[in-house]
């Protein structure tokens, strides 16, 4: 579904990806974690296609397109989806708007017709029980004055209603309380099928406790320098990352 | 009736070397336009233009409405249960020299409006300016809030054509009045509207407004707001939307005269096109009004490389325990939270679109009435060309 080759990028001139590989396939869930600084988020917001980098080199193919080719809101039509690390506040557009939006976006881009008002209450419905998301909470401006662990709900009620292809969900973790972590878990759950892809960027360990990855892989200093299956992720609960700095040195 | 060929040659209006006037040269503009102006006269328009004109209104029709035609009160149009008075008595000083030509050229219209118990209904003060041939009115409104009244009053500007309209509309608040004080002007493209409003508030009395333009090609508000009793409250929100070559001016004095007043004053534009905003807020703090708690935040979005945006914000202080606060920014959208739309597959423009109408939001949401701020919103929308096609 989704294949990184050599990778990399910079931003202001300092070299942030430094030659990614990376192979998805349909049904597969893949962990991304790493440090700090290590270039994680970058990574997503790179495929999500946020402008703020300089691409230098690679390629990256997404169902059989160049994805590097596409704007934010082509690849999200064409089945891509970034849960935000900080979901933006947008007070005066209401989650249903943004939601209906976003639904007939995705519908125009595959010559379907618009979703009718009941089909999308139902679905936005649907979603709002799993992530435990009030009537009143949709009502309101996106996120407007909603908790860090709320606004990642909300992040995850927008998957739901979307169904992406390929979910990148960038430290969707972070901040939130074992109850809340729980619920976006139960979220991620749902969604998981032999024909979407989930890329979870994390720097902790627990959320792979409730979502249980493919693969995992450690991202350090712009570069993955080691992958392997959801038991590497205990073996970094374990020893940290600093086990496999010696590494990051070798491969640059 | 008398129609007017004026020579603005022969005028003298002010212009950029009056500081107040710096970014609004009356002069300039006026000489760029043809000056041929029947003076409002006393007779009703016909009922189908007046119909037409109203029909123009954002204002619901269920509230007490005080109908003025070119700054003719009509009391055929109206159903409140109080009046406006014409003023006979003399005018205290002779109003603004710097727009003293003009105002010699049309017949003052001087009402006034004593509020002497609460309002149970919204006042709609409606003006409309009549279309078919331009016309220049001249019009001073005083309303007066009796001691611990309370009203909700909204003042809606329409019509006009190529017409000019002078106002003053003045607001004195007795002690422990409390006004919502909503504005609206939405003009036709070419009218000039210069409005001057005087505002006095009594000891704790309390002042709430929220100034939404996106009409008219040249519209210019002076406010002076004297806190003139201890613990007065003064709130502004304003908000334009302009495009074209509108262009809209607020000068907005604050003063603080007595201890423990607070005001805050919030304002945006949205200025696209080769349109104007001007916004210049100066807090005066007299000595002696202490425990003054005062700040002014201005915000302006520019859509295009040949928009303007003046803002200054000012302080004068002669109190020493002041909190006083002051802040302006001119920007673009914001890149992120456009990314983030798009991310959700939602294209450029639409994107632009729904955070410009998030960026008025933050002021529209301090009218008062539910249903006057959605129909606000919807034309202050379709203006900009902000309405989703979905």
């Amino acid at each position: 579904m989704l294949t990184i080759q050599n990778l990399t990028a910079s931003v202001q001139d300092k070299d942030i990806l430094r030659g990614i590989n990376l192979s998805i396939k349909a049904g597969e869930v893949h962990a991304i974690m790493g440090p700090n600084g290590s270039g994680k988020s970058t990574l997503a917001n790179i495929l999500a296609g946020r402008e703020s980098y300089q691409l230098t080199g690679g390629k990256v193919e997404f169902d059989g397109q160049n994805l590097l080719d596409l704007s934010p809101e082509e690849r999200a039509c064409a089945g891509l989806f970034l849960g935000f690390q900080y979901p933006v506040e947008i007070p005066g557009v209401s989650n249903m708007t943004l939601l209906k939006a976003a639904v007939n976006a995705r519908r125009r881009a595959q010559d379907l017709p618009e979703a009718t008002p009941l089909e999308l209450l139902k679905k936005v419905k649907a979603a709002a029980a799993t992530m435990q998301v009030s009537d009143a909470m949709l009502q309101r401006g996106v996120n407007e004055g909603f908790s860090g662990g709320e606004k990642k709900r909300n992040e995850i009620l927008q998957m739901l209603v979307l169904e992406p292809r390929l979910a990148i969900l960038d430290e969707t973790d972070s901040g939130l309380d074992i109850d809340a972590l729980k619920i976006v878990a139960d979220g991620v759950n749902a969604l998981r099928s032999a024909e979407r892809s989930v890329v979870l960027v994390t720097h902790y360990q627990r959320l792979l406790d409730h979502i249980k990855p493919d693969f995992v892989h450690v991202l350090a200093a712009g570069q993955i320098v080691e992958s392997g299956g959801p038991e590497l992720a205990l073996t970094l609960e374990a020893r940290g990352y600093t086990w496999l700095t010696g590494k990051t040195e070798s491969g640059a | 009736m008398s129609l007017l060929h004026i020579d603005p040659a022969h005028l003298r209006l002010p212009d950029r070397h009056q500081e107040a006037w710096k970014y609004t040269d009356l002069n300039r503009y006026f000489g760029t336009r043809p000056l041929q102006l029947e003076a409002a006269g006393d007779q009703l328009p016909p009922d189908a233009e007046l119909q037409a004109l109203l029909a123009c209104s954002l204002a619901p029709t269920d509230g007490y409405r005080l109908v003025f035609v070119d700054g003719q009160f009509q009391p055929s149009s109206s159903n409140a249960p109080l009046n406006p008075q014409a003023a006979t008595a003399a005018l205290d000083g002779s109003g603004p020299k710097d727009l003293q030509d003009l105002l010699a050229l049309s017949k003052l219209r001087h009402w006034q409006l004593s509020i002497e118990t609460s309002l149970e209904q919204p006042l709609y003060l409606l003006f409309l300016y009549r279309k078919e041939t331009p016309r220049h009115s001249n019009t001073r409104l005083d309303i007066r809030l009796a001691p611990e009244t309370e009203a909700d009053l909204v003042e809606e500007h329409v019509g006009g054509a190529a017409g000019l309209a002078l106002l003053d509309l003045n607001l004195h608040l007795a002690a422990r009045a409390r006004l919502t004080h909503t504005r609206l002007q939405h003009c036709d493209a070419d009218f000039t509207l210069l409005q001057r409003q005087i505002a006095d508030l009594q000891d704790a009395a309390q002042l709430r407004q929220v100034h939404v333009e996106w009409g008219a090609r040249l519209s210019r508000l002076d406010a002076r707001i004297d806190l003139a009793g201890t613990a007065a409250r003064l709130d502004t929100f304003a908000l334009s939307g302009l495009s074209d070559q509108q262009h809209v001016d607020h000068q907005v004095l604050v003063r603080h005269l007595q201890p423990r007043a607070i005001s805050r004053l919030r304002a945006r534009g949205i200025v696209d096109d080769r349109a104007r905003q001007v916004f210049n807020g100066k807090i005066y703090v007299e000595r002696g009004a202490q425990g003054t708690d005062s700040d002014q935040l201005l915000r302006n979005l520019l859509l295009s490389d040949r928009a303007e945006v003046d803002a200054k914000p000012e302080l004068e202080i002669y109190a020493d325990d002041v909190r006083c606060a002051h802040g302006s920014t001119v920007g673009r959208l914001d890149d992120t939270a456009l990314f983030y739309l798009r991310s959700r597959g939602i294209d450029q423009a639409t994107a632009r679109r729904l955070l410009m109408l998030s960026f008025a939001e933050w002021i529209l949401q301090e009218m008062p009435q539910e249903s006057l701020r959605s129909a606000t919103r919807e034309a202050f929308a379709d203006h900009l060309h902000l309405r989703l096609s979905a």
